[in-house]
């Protein structure tokens, strides 16, 4: 018995009609997705300075807002890199390593080179060691986030070995004052950190580069039959990544006036943290940089207030672990709803 | 045939060999200039192989293709597309976190002095999207779109760049009959262009609405080259199903439903996704039901949802009477039913392990069969092995070796043992012998109804029509998430059943 | 379809197999032991400090340590997943032991520590499993909120140990060969037989190998991941225990960077990362050869610094060996 003969038009209706709700849906669902995203990271930010400003005193003294804002540029500096990164679904745990020997060297070399050769070795350090590992893990396929987590361990022993273990005073002056410099008002970092803000998006969202990244990020086999070179993409993004932290390695070495091969121990999950927390999807295909700057302003915010309330260092691990897990899982909520989403079709 | 002497691609003596199967056997191609060729024929009969090659994704194993009258040896898919050559692919190649306007022009971006131009994007969108008479938003993520939209950004993309050759593979398969109209209208445009098109579909009144001639492939040969005005639907399927294949098997046990037994699966209004109709089916033990359609119909998401892979969005199952909640496979095991996926490399094997450890591994505990509830006991696995061994006739060199290393037969063959040990009452079947060779095929379908006799519910889902014609008594058709056609006995021929996944009003019984 | 032909060469392959073959074979499957005693062998002529007896102790010692968390971290990685917040459980761990030791017995204590481990490890892998985040950035989270837990407990003071019941159980030897190395060896036939010889370990093993397959087999994978935390969690604690009779003391970097010991133990001694499989003879093997280099350049006065890099550079190395043979036999496989 042959059941049913359906008709192509009413086949039709039916799924055009289906398909109507279920876009109406989805676009509904998208922007509201994409509003969260871009801009949930705001709330923590204010509710987290509402709470200074009351707790704590001095808050909103300018000190301390210039403090908050150069602490921020810093970890910021190098989570644009984290970013672009993460938007190529890969993973780089040797930031912190890398920045303590970038500053090292830098120190080094400023006394001995003078102040540009000083800085501009530095950078190369970063953008050496990010090419190390963009090698690793582009040609010889180890995952990423293994091949940092040996990487990491390398450059620590290579920084602890160049300064002996001990620490290197930067005579220079004018070396310091460059962390120390205003731009009309502005403190010289937060101007860096704002102007490779503007850099990075610029890169990632309008260069056909920062596309591809995130093509490879959010479907590979979609960027390969573009014709897209993914193994030298990744070693692009790694080595951007690698200058990044020796632009916050110099900075570091400038403003904290010595330095030594202990630097930026457990540096790695603040910046992990802050590029989830600001939006950025592990799963790739996306980055949002902007966010990775406001997050970083809220913990150096929560850094700040904690400080300034007396409460030892030690318990910003808790406050920065448990803000990273909240980021993943929320990330991961998201994730999944939106896989959700497309089965109901 | 109009052809002119100057063909735009020319694909000779194409072969390709995979380890175990031949895919294409020294077949030809040839596309002219403002020409639209149709190549249809079954799943598994060399179609997407040929495309793969053309794209520049594969290499053939011996034979030649040249461009414009020029030899070309592709190594990649850029290859390919700088030589002109342009692949509407089947599986959408888009990356859902970039906007439409951003895939269509991913790779070959339109920039001013290094920044994407995206007004020129937008605006450069939109005239494709007029040819097509689309409506879509440049500027949308390709993530929040339905599946039929995506498949026009896909269409798109390959139209963005500058091509003498278009190679089209099931384009319609997400597209609604407004939106097929106007995909059909542009093929022809681009044809009067004096492009060349290759038209892949299962669809027989697209090719017959489009096409000027018709390739016809079957078990990696080219079977047929006519003139579409000179072929007909019922000479095409006959062409692509070819004559009575030897290895069909003659129908056996057909009295082995027991029509009086309580059914063992039964589906009520079951609401799956991409799926339009509701299920309803019963199936008794010792009954083998069908369920056909081509990809895309649905089939497969019926098999998963009742296995608890898919989430249901309304409707029972029940298992033995029993109303069962269909969260996971866990689940559904313990209910009584297994699976047997399609896809086995990523959802049937381990492929770390041993071949008496995947055999084994969904065995039901049950009481005083010697095995342990924490330690698996060597002497009883083993035992266990090769009684099953026998009666499957596994060829593996041991127990021990890697599953990986066993041909797809024998592998499928172990997962059948595994469905068996787990004491399953409902088997649930999806491409039983896909990748499998001639003579194991013929020994799954003696297991399948060796089961059956043994009173398990058999409920199996292929795309290949003899497949089902051997094994089942009654069979479900779905088209497009429709089901079109419930056969029974006499009805379960090639014949309907192809006819049926196309949507074809039945032909007279055979 | 020429399937015949598939089944026919694999036998000619196995016929062919010669004397040379089976040698190469047993090098090529065992090239990590040969290694180690080559080079124990090597250094017992060339460094004679090597051979003292209070060396063998020490360096055996060492090896427990890493040893022990590394045999949770094999488990973890043949279930396709990690832990990196290792070294936040020893520290929680060990801090617990010398808190509560001073108000009850040495047995309690080390109970309670073990509990806590374990505890730990639980709460790893419900939030890996049911909060769905992947593993090795869930477990960075869980090593800063756990050492934040350490600090807090101690104000980052360490924490002394005085209870010589304690201390000398911590410390003793049998047979000259130290407890905690006994122990260490007892875990790891402990975790061979549980991944190799039990229901369990096969399900883990499965898991590892295609997540998505296992499940269609109906294989518990939540809680068989959950479960491994839990055991790796137990190790740990072990470790902890172990480790704070040894400083006779505890705070909350006594075991930095030992995440990365172990999974370099576990990679360089064969386990592939990509899961499926572990080998226990090789985790065994690795934690000696990392004691043993490490050992080595103590005794040949190499700036100590160079024990970050050697083993950085070991792990990386090993890695790309891998990452190139598996590219190499895909290939072939094709």
């Amino acid at each position: 018995m042959i059941a049913n003969q359906i008709t192509a038009s009413s086949a039709d209706a039916l799924l055009k009609s289906s398909r109507q709700t279920q876009a109406a849906r989805e676009a509904k669902a998208a922007r509201q997705g994409t509003l969260v995203e871009r801009f949930g990271i705001l709330l923590p930010c204010v509710v987290v300075a509402a709470f200074g400003v009351i707790l704590v005193p001095n808050f909103l003294s300018a000190s301390n807002i210039a403090n908050i804002l150069v602490n921020a540029s810093l970890m910021a500096i190098i989570g644009f890199g984290m970013t672009l990164v993460i938007a190529l679904r890969g993973f780089d745990l040797s930031v912190g390593s890398t920045m303590a020997l970038t500053a090292c060297v830098t120190a080094m070399m400023v006394g001995t080179a003078g102040l540009w050769l000083g800085m501009a070795a530095g950078i190369v350090v970063g953008a050496a060691v990010g090419l190390f590992n963009g090698l690793i893990i582009a040609y010889i396929k180890v995952p990423a986030f293994v091949a940092t987590l040996g990487t990491m361990a390398i450059i620590r022993g290579v920084a602890l070995l160049i300064t002996g273990g001990g620490s290197i005073l930067i005579g220079d002056p004018s070396f310091g004052a460059i962390a120390l410099s205003r731009v009309f008002g502005i403190p010289s970092p937060v101007i860096i950190a704002l102007v490779l803000l503007a850099v990075l998006y610029l890169v990632l969202e309008r260069t056909p580069f920062g596309r591809h990244v995130c093509a490879v990020g959010g479907r590979p086999e979609a960027a390969i039959d573009s014709g897209i070179d993914v193994k030298q993409v990744t070693l692009k993004s790694f080595v951007i990544v690698g200058v990044c932290v020796g632009v916050a390695g110099v900075i570091t070495a400038s403003q904290l006036g010595f330095v030594d091969g202990t630097l930026g121990m457990g540096l790695e999950l603040q910046i992990i943290a802050i590029t989830v927390l600001g939006g950025t999807s592990l799963s790739g295909g996306s980055g949002n940089v902007v966010g990775t700057f406001i997050a970083a302003v809220l913990l150096a915010t929560i850094s700040s207030g904690l400080n300034l309330l007396n409460i030892p260092a030690f318990y910003q691990y808790l406050s920065v672990g448990f803000l990273l897990l909240f980021a993943l899982s929320l990330d991961s909520l998201r994730v999944r709803s939106q896989r959700r989403a497309l089965l109901w079709a | 045939m109009i052809e002119n002497s100057h063909p735009a691609l020319q694909a000779k003596a194409i072969t390709r060999i995979y380890p175990g199967v031949t895919a294409l056997n020294g077949v030809d191609m040839t596309l002219y200039p403002g020409h639209v060729t149709a190549l249809v024929g079954e799943n598994g009969a060399g179609k997407s192989t040929l495309i793969r090659i053309i794209g520049g994704l594969e290499s053939p194993n011996s034979g030649s293709l040249s461009i414009g009258g020029e030899q070309v040896s592709f190594s990649s898919a850029h290859d390919s597309q700088t030589a002109g050559i342009s692949v509407v692919s089947q599986e959408f190649r888009l990356v859902p976190q970039l906007s439409v306007a951003e895939n269509i022009f991913l790779g070959h971006e339109i920039t001013v002095g290094g920044i994407i131009n995206r007004r020129q994007s937008r605006k450069r969108a939109r005239d494709l999207f007029e040819e097509l008479g689309l409506d879509l938003d440049p500027d949308r993520r390709v993530g929040s779109l339905t599946v039929g939209d995506q498949q026009l950004v896909e269409i798109t993309r390959a139209l963005s760049r500058e091509f003498t050759v278009l190679i089209m593979d099931e384009p319609s398969a997400a597209l609604n009959g407004a939106e097929l109209d106007r995909l059909l209208d542009l093929v022809r445009r681009l044809r009067d262009r004096g492009k060349a098109i290759l038209y892949v579909s299962h669809r027989l009144d697209e090719v017959f609405a489009v096409s000027d001639a018709v390739t016809v492939f079957r078990d990696g040969e080219r079977v047929a080259h006519l003139d579409t005005a000179h072929t007909s639907e019922p000479e095409l399927v006959e062409l692509m199903l070819g004559r009575v294949l030897e290895e069909r098997m003659p129908q056996t046990g057909i009295t082995n439903t027991h029509f009086d037994a309580m059914p063992l699966l039964e589906a009520d209004d079951l609401a799956c996704v991409h799926v339009s109709d509701p299920i309803n089916l019963a199936i008794r033990p010792g009954e083998i039901l069908g369920l056909a359609g081509l990809v895309g119909s649905g089939r497969s998401e019926v098999m998963r949802t009742l296995f608890g892979v898919l989430p249901a969005r309304g409707g029972r199952v029940r298992v033995e009477g029993k109303e069962i909640r269909l969260d996971s496979p866990a689940k559904a095991i313990g209910a009584g039913m297994f699976m047997l996926s399609e896809d086995r490399k990523s959802d049937g094997i381990l492929p770390h392990l041993s071949v008496l450890e995947n055999l084994l591994i969904s065995e039901k505990r049950r009481e005083g069969t010697g095995r342990q509830s924490w330690v698996p006991v060597p002497k009883y696995e083993e035992g266990t092995y090769a009684r099953l061994r026998g009666e499957l006739r596994i060829r593996a060199e041991s127990g021990l070796q890697l599953i990986g290393n066993l041909s797809g037969g024998n592998q499928q063959k172990v997962l059948f043992g595994r469905a068996v040990l787990s004491g399953c009452r409902v088997l649930l079947l999806n491409e039983p012998t896909r990748g499998v060779d001639v003579g194991a095929k013929v020994e799954i379908y003696q297991l399948i109804e060796k089961l059956a006799a043994s009173g398990v519910a058999v409920l199996v889902s292929s795309s290949e029509a003899p497949e089902l014609v051997t094994l089942a008594r009654r069979c479900l058709v779905l088209y497009a998430g429709r089901i079109t056609a419930e056969l029974e006995g006499n009805e379960v021929t090639e014949a309907n059943i192809v006819a049926a996944c196309v949507a074809q009003s039945a032909k007279a019984v055979a | 379809m020429v399937d015949e032909r598939k089944s026919r060469t694999a036998k000619a392959d196995f016929a062919s197999g010669s004397e040379g073959h089976v040698m190469k074979d047993l090098i090529g499957r065992y090239y990590l032991q040969v290694i180690l005693l080559v080079a124990v062998a090597l250094l017992a002529v060339a460094v004679p400090n090597f051979r003292s007896l209070s060396n063998i102790q020490n360096t055996l010692l060492q090896a427990s340590f890493a040893g022990l968390v590394a045999c949770g971290m094999t488990l973890l990685i043949a279930g396709g997943v990690f832990d990196l917040s290792v070294a936040g459980i020893i520290a929680v761990c060990g801090v617990a032991v010398a808190e509560i030791l001073p108000t009850t017995t040495t047995g309690v204590a080390i109970g309670a520590a073990l509990l806590i481990g374990m505890a730990l490890g639980a709460l790893n892998g419900f939030i890996v499993t049911k909060i769905r985040i992947p593993a090795f950035i869930a477990t960075l989270a869980t090593l800063n909120i756990y050492l934040g837990v350490a600090f807090i407990w101690t104000q980052a003071k360490v924490v002394p140990i005085v209870s010589t019941n304690f201390l000398e159980l911590g410390n003793s030897s049998i047979l000259s060969i130290p407890l905690a190395f006994v122990v260490f060896v007892a875990v790891c036939v402990l975790s061979h037989l549980l991944l190799h010889r039990t229901y369990f370990g096969r399900s883990l093993r499965a898991i590892g190998s295609s997540e998505q397959a296992a499940s269609m087999a109906g294989l518990p994978v939540v809680r068989v991941k959950i479960l491994t935390f839990v055991v790796t969690g137990l190790f740990t604690g072990i470790a902890a225990v172990a480790l704070s009779a040894l400083l006779s003391s505890a705070n909350g970097t006594m075991a930095t960077g030992i995440e990365l010991n172990a999974i370099a133990i576990a990679v360089v001694g064969g386990t592939a990362l990509r899961g499926g499989q572990g080998t226990l003879l090789g985790t065994f093997t690795g934690a000696l050869v990392f004691a043993v280099l490490n050992n080595a350049l103590n005794l040949l006065r190499v700036d100590p610094y160079w024990q970050y890099v050697s083993v950085g550079l070991v792990l990386v190395i090993a890695l790309a060996i891998g990452a190139a043979r598996k590219t190499a036999s895909v290939r072939g496989a094709e």
